[in-house]
């Protein structure tokens, strides 16, 4: 049993090492956004041009066929249908964003492209969330979703290791102890105080 | 020195374990909402007479410290006509929609469920008008600095045994080269 535990830790943590420094180097700069090497512009341009795809109904389809079509990079969001008919359409990667509203009759364009500076660049990498978009997100998502559930491995398996393998208990119990009390504590504070 | 980084690599970890169930639930939550926000709804009433001389951008917060809670008064969310304001006050946990008109602010208290006040803290570094929660703060920035400790220290401790070194670095260059190959391809053509 404590062997398996051991190399649950161990490779867990040298597979994902690179996804998780990424992960929390990341959402450092979100928890500090005053980092001054990473501030920047945010450049912002817009395009109209002509277009035709009046073929297609589907707004997914129609997504998928603009974004192959004006070869945008990105992930793409959900489609938003516009009371006039028009359809917005958003693709985004660390450090851009395309914006692209078809017209209600699929003749024309507007793209509104949005650079970042290396500070929203990172944060894009941190909140690239959700399934779908395209099979190089699914695979950055899926290494999000096994990153999460490192997080709650390495934290049992730590737990059942440091038990096993120390033979002084008190200090480990005494940090135990504090880190979920103060946690326990603050979950209630946050349900209970006004 | 590698019993020296041993202890810090072990007891760093048993205080931010609770962290990181959190950190690794909430990032679940972000990919796949499984949890939905409780909508358990008390009113109350309080009385409350607006200063009119208070700019729109601040009635939010003014508010909110007037009726004694804890949390941001978004600006955005603020309504004001001749005869009544409306307010939303938000923070981990717990929403707000007060209504003010005649010198009584009629609040509607939403309570979102001990689920979502897990998911919230995640990152969390601080709530206005709540002193215990600046602690939170601490609490994030040390457990950040411990999980970057833990991922070199845990290479470091790793490579002082001789035995599953072949293996090991298989996995570590496999993973480590992979990873970088897909954040490469993401940022540049993705």
């Amino acid at each position: 049993m404590y062997e398996w535990v051991r190399k649950i830790h161990l490779y867990m943590g040298i597979i994902l090492l690179t996804f998780v420094v990424m992960y929390f180097v990341t959402g450092y700069v979100i928890i500090h956004p005053d980092i001054p090497l990473l501030k920047g512009e945010q450049t912002k341009n817009t395009t109209r041009m002509a277009f035709d795809l009046s073929d297609i109904s589907d707004p997914y389809e129609l997504s998928r066929q603009v974004q192959s079509k004006l070869e945008l990079p990105g992930k793409r969001a959900t489609p938003r249908i516009l009371d006039d008919g028009r359809t917005k359409h958003q693709y985004t990667r660390p450090g851009e964003k395309f914006q692209v509203t078809v017209s209600a009759l699929h003749d024309s364009v507007v793209i509104e492209h949005t650079q970042d500076d290396a500070r929203r660049t990172l944060i894009g990498m941190h909140r690239l969330h959700k399934y779908g978009g395209g099979f190089v997100y699914n695979i950055w998502v899926l290494l999000l979703d096994l990153t999460s559930l490192s997080m709650i491995a390495f934290s049992l398996t730590g737990i059942y290791l440091w038990y096993k393998t120390s033979q002084k208990h008190r200090l480990g119990w005494l940090m135990l102890f504090v880190g979920y009390g103060y946690t326990i504590a603050t979950v209630l504070y946050l349900a209970h105080a006004p | 020195m590698r019993n020296f980084i041993l202890k810090i690599h072990l007891y760093g970890g048993l205080l931010c374990s609770p962290y990181l169930i959190i950190f690794g639930l909430s990032s679940l939550q972000f990919n796949h909402h499984f949890v939905q926000p409780n909508d358990d709804e008390v009113t109350w009433t309080h009385p409350l007479r607006l200063d009119p001389t208070i700019e729109k951008r601040n009635v939010g917060n003014a508010v909110r410290d007037s009726l004694g809670l804890i949390g941001w008064g978004p600006w955005w969310n603020v309504e004001q006509d001749e005869t009544e304001t409306r307010v939303e006050v938000v923070r981990p946990g717990k929403k707000y929609q007060i209504h003010i008109k005649d010198g009584l602010a009629e609040i509607e208290e939403t309570r979102l469920g001990y689920l979502t006040i897990v998911n919230s803290l995640h990152a969390l570094t601080r709530v206005p008008n709540a002193p215990f929660m600046s602690v939170w703060g601490i609490y994030t920035e040390i457990c950040t600095w411990v999980v970057l400790f833990s991922a070199g220290s845990g290479v470091y401790l790793w490579t002082a045994r001789k035995s599953e070194r072949h293996v090991g670095w298989l996995l570590i260059c496999g993973g480590a080269g992979s990873t970088l190959l897909l954040i490469l391809y993401v940022l540049v053509w993705g």
